[in-house]
């Protein structure tokens, strides 16, 4: 089998990760509730975790918030501390646009979008235009769809310069590009714990800048440990935005997980340049939103279609070759508007352990499939 | 052999706003070597609920300071079993 759906999940996870997962699944009490050996030892496990992801990411382990999603962390951003007018990217994936969407549609929030398909100078130029009254921008560090980074640091800057919070989504690019909270002078940033960090499934976080005083409106309310009389949710953080029993064994594979990271640095480039190349040169293969390629960086992860199938039918074709990819519109539709790409597309992301050989092989089967297709 | 009294350690409890503060009170400490574990506070009317802290073995003026210096607010300190 060869892996090349890591945007969707990181794969495989590693030894030491799983193996992190079932020593704390154990050993691991109820996190923060007794005072007994197992719950010191569990809460010990989330406190390890906190404290990786703040390293990793610039900020204090009090201002990381674990989550289990990145979709979690976007709402509880989003809805706890943006509001009136909101400024957002036309190339969002879903976990941004529909909590937004829930918010204009009670009344709380009013959208309004810059364009993020050109290059930077361009995206900024866009920015500018519309983030003059804004109480908040929000977007992404980069397009799940097709790997397009949008130069955040200037983004957020200009966000400040006009009074606005920054709320930025790196789902797609954490672990596989440098994602600072501090160095992108955002004000909040949302990470999944299992793509690029390859930690596992059902793990985030909510990184809040350690400047960042706001308290914000949490989006569930139960236990936390502590102040148990009171009728709200504390203020302290990051206990007020994780009512009941957290994931410690999960987040303890995250901490490793987010330890190997660090030792293993990013180093997929190559063989995406060998990706891109390959299906460049492969008859009837359209490749999307690579216009700005050499204007901008990218993710490694790109998206394409053979004239005359549809994407699913690629998908599934790829799939019996034992290859994994995925096809249809991945939860962005308004990244597949901005592209042109209305009945989807195919996207092949890779992750650390992928091989050059993977990539031939992958290209081979595509070549073959798209000259069947003709 | 007893322990003098005035060569033993200097002991303490200090209680903190969360667990998580207690545990990063705790590596501070640890940091600049000086021991700490995590205990659950046991008096709870005073904490509303819960309360977690450190106990700390060694020099509690300086161990406060550390505490202090890294942004960590200390709702209450007992010494020797007395409140401070």
């Amino acid at each position: 089998m060869i892996y090349l759906d890591n945007a969707a999940t990181g794969y495989p996870k590693s030894g030491r990760v799983v193996k992190s997962v079932a020593k704390a699944m154990r050993a691991c009490g109820n996190p923060g509730r007794s005072g007994h050996g197992l719950s010191v030892f569990a809460s010990r496990k989330i406190y390890e975790c906190r404290e990786r992801l703040a390293l990793f990411f610039d900020t204090e382990p009090e201002k990381v918030v674990l989550t289990p999603s990145a979709t979690t962390a976007l709402n509880m951003a989003i809805k706890g501390f943006a509001k009136n007018k909101i400024v957002t990217s036309n190339v969002e994936h879903n976990a941004v646009y529909r909590p937004l969407c829930s918010l204009e549609a009670s009344k709380k929030a009013e959208i309004c979008f810059f364009d993020a398909m050109g290059t930077d100078d361009e995206i900024v130029s866009s920015f500018k235009s519309v983030i003059a009254g804004a109480f908040a921008a929000v977007f992404t560090h980069a397009s799940n769809v097709f790997g397009r980074v949008l130069p955040v640091s200037r983004l957020a800057a200009e966000a400040k310069k006009q009074g606005a919070i920054t709320i930025i989504d790196a789902a797609q690019s954490a672990g596989h590009i440098m994602v600072s909270v501090a160095g992108f002078g955002a004000d909040i940033i949302c990470v999944a714990g299992h793509k690029g960090l390859y930690g596992p499934l059902g793990t985030g976080a909510m990184l809040l800048n350690k400047n960042f005083g706001q308290i914000g409106q949490t989006l569930l309310e139960g236990g936390a440990g502590l102040l148990s009389f009171e009728k709200t949710m504390p203020d302290s953080l990051p206990e007020r935005f994780e009512p009941g029993t957290m994931n410690a064994p999960a987040f303890s594979g995250l901490a490793e997980a987010v330890r190997e990271t660090s030792e293993a640095g990013f180093g997929e480039r190559l063989e995406f340049k060998k990706l891109i190349e390959g299906l460049m040169s492969i008859k009837n293969v359209t490749l999307y939103g690579l216009d700005a390629l050499n204007a901008g960086e990218f993710l490694p992860v790109a998206l394409f279609n053979i004239k005359g199938l549809d994407s699913e039918s690629l998908a599934s074709f790829l799939t019996r070759r034992g290859i994994c990819v995925r096809g249809g519109f991945h939860c962005a539709p308004l990244a597949h508007n901005s592209l042109g790409t209305k009945n989807g597309g195919v996207r092949v992301s890779l992750g650390r352990k992928n091989t050059k050989r993977d990539i031939d092989v992958f290209l081979r089967e595509t070549a073959n499939i798209a000259k069947r297709a003709l | 052999m007893m322990r003098r009294k005035q060569d033993a350690p200097e002991g303490c409890v200090f209680i903190l706003s969360s667990i998580t503060y207690a545990h990063k009170a705790s590596k501070l400490l640890s940091l600049a070597g000086i021991p700490s574990s995590l205990i659950k506070g046991s008096d709870l009317k005073k904490f509303d609920g819960c309360g977690y802290g450190i106990n700390v073995r060694g020099d509690c003026v300086r161990a406060r300071n550390i505490i202090e210096s890294g942004g960590i607010t200390i709702r209450s300190e007992t010494r020797e079993g007395r409140q401070a």
